[in-house]
């Protein structure tokens, strides 16, 4: 009992010990209402808290800034753009990439949008011809080049999303005050001055037909006062296209998905009398964070939130998106790695010591990050309305889940702390896996277009995952029988009850690759009207079956020896790797939906160390019994 | 045996429940955003504003005054060729419902004068004179009310407001009034009462 307390407590410290949050060193202190605000963004409504972290992760490569969290970042973006912009923001890891925009070297790589906009600019002529190639003739730099320039823009654009609320038209005394009728230095907003566009495009019109005709006056002060505040009109030519901030909900009977950004309700025909009152929360809320009123600044961003719910009727579900604020605050991911490692560790020290005591308080951390990391993968499936799987980085995290709970399983039937190293270590490692893919942007995206079926994706998806982490299980249990057998020779029981899990665990390996990969040719079927195609995904799963039937049959026919069960099911891992990551790596294919760049050096490295161990001990286990049998 | 029951047993929960799953929770289809909704939900039609408009004559009007009609509030100026355009449909479109149907064109022009020039022009050119009693013509002087009331910039644009002063619907842009798709949608507002 107090080995159970000593573990819990552990794990309470742990899982207590959350991030503390940091102020931005603002006059702005609580952001929870804000970060509530619901924004639809990549084809689903989230939580302006998601929207923030997911392109704050996109700029810096982390989800939060030394001293801010990312809704504090994107509220500074958004209205006092001056400030975000001197902020160094943006992660440049490629020293190339920093030469060529002449900064300077920094240890932490990262620049803000003052310094690398500044360096664009003075280099666009060069550059412009370089980016209106295809992308395939681009040399990797060059892409890299091309994305950050993509960033910078995208980073613009969304400091511009409000840009149509913020006074920024000083009316000079004279005519365009008149006609407003306003008092000359009043400072108006685009929304308030473009009652007069018309008006001004007039006089402007007017004034140049008179600096045409040499009998005329020249140019009055008048003249040039109201040619100026066109040009400024023109200057927000651009920020009529922005897209970026999609916080308005639709209101006129268009589709529940179809949400507009400010300026896209203002300029595109969507208002409403209702976005007239919403975007006039807007207003107040720009004026709170430019005081630094906190109350304002709080009630205006409920009541924001609450007339946007409003608005959407029942198209969101506001507990949904308070979950989704909840899910991002607590990262129950991160918490369950740390479990995870902490418990693999405290196992490795109790092979020093108190064996038993350790291995009680790994079995606590462990469960505890099995627990979070369940509720977690729950949580993600409530938030999305799908399935645990929808795309490579959920299939990390769902692998991850399904392998820990088979170490779990195993722990508890055969009690000998297998399990539970193979629990935590393939936690572990997944679960840092995992966030490494984490930091690709929103996790939760809507789908691509063939995987858009709950069904499918419940059953073919989810079977050939849980495949995916048997086949691991049965791989990690490979390389506990090879150290095993070069470590201990003697422990005969040992090694033949390692063997009798490594063979029941293939099985159901098999049970699941085979019957995944019969569900996704019916699938394929009704998608794509053929049951088979050789595809790189199909023959991937295929080559998984085939090599666990390789494996099992060569076996039962004594063709194959333990030893060589047991590297082969190392080699395993090697064919799971290829056909999981290997496939998206070529970007050929229907299934090539999971491309991630970069990756292809971790996957050889894997495969290599994995080769290279697997016939490692299997030639120093075979050199030990004296003779070469398969 | 037991086992092999539960293997079963436990492949059949998994089908059932991701059938299940399918037909509870399927994902709405992604729908064109500017189709107007085939039955709308009249629940979430907002009131019209209370506004004073005022008509070339110099007389006040106001949107809740003609509850009772379907009324059609149409932003324009004579300066937008896609407004001018939609006018003949739209007229004819009024007349169709005798007297059911009223339109109001607010003007966003920056001089009234620019108004009553182009309807004598427009009688001219198209025969159709639209100083009629289910055609008021207003001017929006300043552009107070398109703007900060109604949110409209871009020209031409519908409003289609119920008999009891709720805006069901907007048509942005130029409309093809004739096209069976938006006389369903006036119709429904003209049966319903």
């Amino acid at each position: 009992m107090k080995r159970l307390m000593i573990g819990l407590l552990m794990v309470a410290g742990i899982i207590g010990g959350g991030t503390v949050p940091v102020r931005a060193g603002i006059l702005i202190e609580d952001y929870k209402k804000f970060a509530q605000i619901p924004v639809l963004d990549q084809g689903r409504v989230k939580p302006l808290d998601t929207f923030a972290r997911s392109y704050l992760e996109g700029f810096n490569g982390r989800e939060r800034l030394k001293d801010m969290s990312a809704v504090e970042w994107l509220a500074e973006l958004l209205f006092d753009t001056e400030r975000a912009y001197r902020r160094p923001v943006f992660n440049i890891p490629n020293p190339k990439l920093v030469d060529a925009l002449e900064l300077e070297r920094r240890k932490k790589h990262r620049y803000s949008y003052d310094e690398i906009s500044a360096s664009f600019s003075a280099h666009f002529k060069t550059w412009h011809s370089l980016f209106m190639k295809p992308e395939d003739e681009l040399s990797l730099d060059q892409k890299q080049l091309l994305t950050l320039y993509r960033k910078v823009q995208a980073y613009r654009d969304i400091s511009r999303s409000l840009s149509l609320l913020e006074p920024e038209f000083q009316i000079p005394a004279g005519r365009l005050a008149e006609e407003l009728g306003i008092s000359p230095g009043t400072k108006l907003n685009y929304t308030q001055i473009r009652r007069k566009e018309r008006w001004i495009q007039q006089e402007v019109a007017a004034a140049a037909q008179h600096g045409t005709d040499a009998s005329a006056e020249p140019l009055t002060a008048g003249d040039l006062q109201i040619i100026g505040i066109a040009k400024q009109l023109q200057s927000f030519d651009r920020d009529k296209r922005n897209q970026w901030l999609r916080v308005v909900p639709p209101q006129w009977g268009e589709a529940t998905n179809a949400w507009f950004s400010p300026w896209g309700v203002s300029i595109q025909g969507h208002g409403s009398p209702q976005t007239v009152a919403f975007l006039d929360q807007w207003q107040a809320l720009w004026s709170a964070y430019k005081s630094a009123d906190n109350q304002a600044w709080t009630t205006t961003a409920a009541v924001i939130k609450e007339l946007s719910l409003q608005m959407a009727g029942s198209a969101v579900a506001p507990w949904r998106l308070k979950l989704e604020f909840v899910f991002n605050k607590w990262k129950p991911f991160t918490k369950s790695l740390v479990l995870y490692l902490t418990g693999f560790l405290v196992l490795l020290g109790g092979y020093l010591g108190w064996s038993r005591a350790m291995r009680w308080v790994s079995l606590s951390l462990v469960g505890a990050g099995f627990l979070i990391h369940f509720t977690g993968v729950a949580a993600r499936m409530v938030i999305m309305q799908r399935p645990p799987v929808t795309n490579l980085y959920a299939s990390i995290i769902f692998v991850g889940l399904v392998c820990v709970l088979f170490g779990l399983v195993l722990e508890w039937r055969k009690k000998t702390g297998m399990g539970l190293l193979i629990a935590a270590s393939v936690g572990t490692i997944l679960q840092f896996l995992g966030l490494r893919y984490d930091a690709d942007g929103d996790t939760m995206g809507m789908l691509q277009a063939v995987l858009d079926t709950n069904f499918w994706l419940a059953t073919h998806v989810v079977c050939i995952t849980i495949g995916y982490g048997c086949c691991l299980v049965a791989g990690v249990i490979g390389h506990i029988y090879l150290v095993q057998g070069i470590m201990k020779p003697g422990n005969r029981d040992g090694l033949n009850e390692l063997n009798k899990n490594l063979r029941g665990v293939s099985i159901v390996a098999l049970f699941f690759t085979a019957l995944g990969t019969i569900l996704g040719g019916i699938w394929a079927d009704q998608s794509w009207g053929r049951f088979w195609g050789w595809d790189p995904k199909e023959n991937g799963a295929l080559l998984i079956v085939l090599w666990l039937v390789f494996l099992l049959h060569g076996r039962l026919a004594g063709k194959i020896g333990d030893v060589g069960l047991a590297a082969g099911m190392v080699g395993t891992n090697i064919v799971v790797a290829l056909a999981w990551f290997g496939v998206n790596l070529l970007s050929v294919g229907l299934h090539s939906y999971g491309f991630t760049e970069n990756a292809a050096f971790n996957l050889g490295l894997f495969c290599a160390v994995e080769l290279l161990f697997a016939f490692g001990c299997y030639l120093a286990l075979k050199y030990r019994e004296g003779f070469l049998r398969l | 045996m037991k086992a092999k029951a539960l293997m079963v047993i436990l492949v059949l929960c998994v089908f059932g429940g991701a059938a299940a799953y399918d037909m509870l929770f399927r994902p709405k289809p992604y729908t064109h955003p500017a189709t107007p909704a085939p039955e709308p939900d009249k629940e979430q039609w907002q009131p019209v504003p209370d506004v004073r408009l005022t008509t070339l004559e110099g007389k006040t009007v106001g949107l809740t005054d003609l509850a009772g009609k379907v009324v059609l509030l149409n932003f324009w100026a004579t300066w937008c060729p896609t407004c001018i355009k939609d006018f003949p449909g739209m007229k004819r479109t009024a007349d169709r419902y005798n007297g059911d149907v009223v339109i109001v064109a607010l003007s966003n022009d920056e001089d009234e004068q620019d108004i009553e020039r182009f309807l004598l022009k427009y009688k001219e050119m198209y025969g159709q004179d639209l100083s009629a009693d289910n055609f008021i013509i207003c001017w929006d002087k300043g552009r107070n009310i398109t703007s900060n009331v109604f949110n409209t910039a871009r020209f031409p644009e519908t409003i289609l407001i119920s008999r009891n002063s709720r805006m069901a619907h907007k048509l942005i842009g130029e409309v093809e009034w004739e096209s069976a798709e938006v006389r369903s949608v006036i119709e429904g507002l003209v049966k319903s009462r």
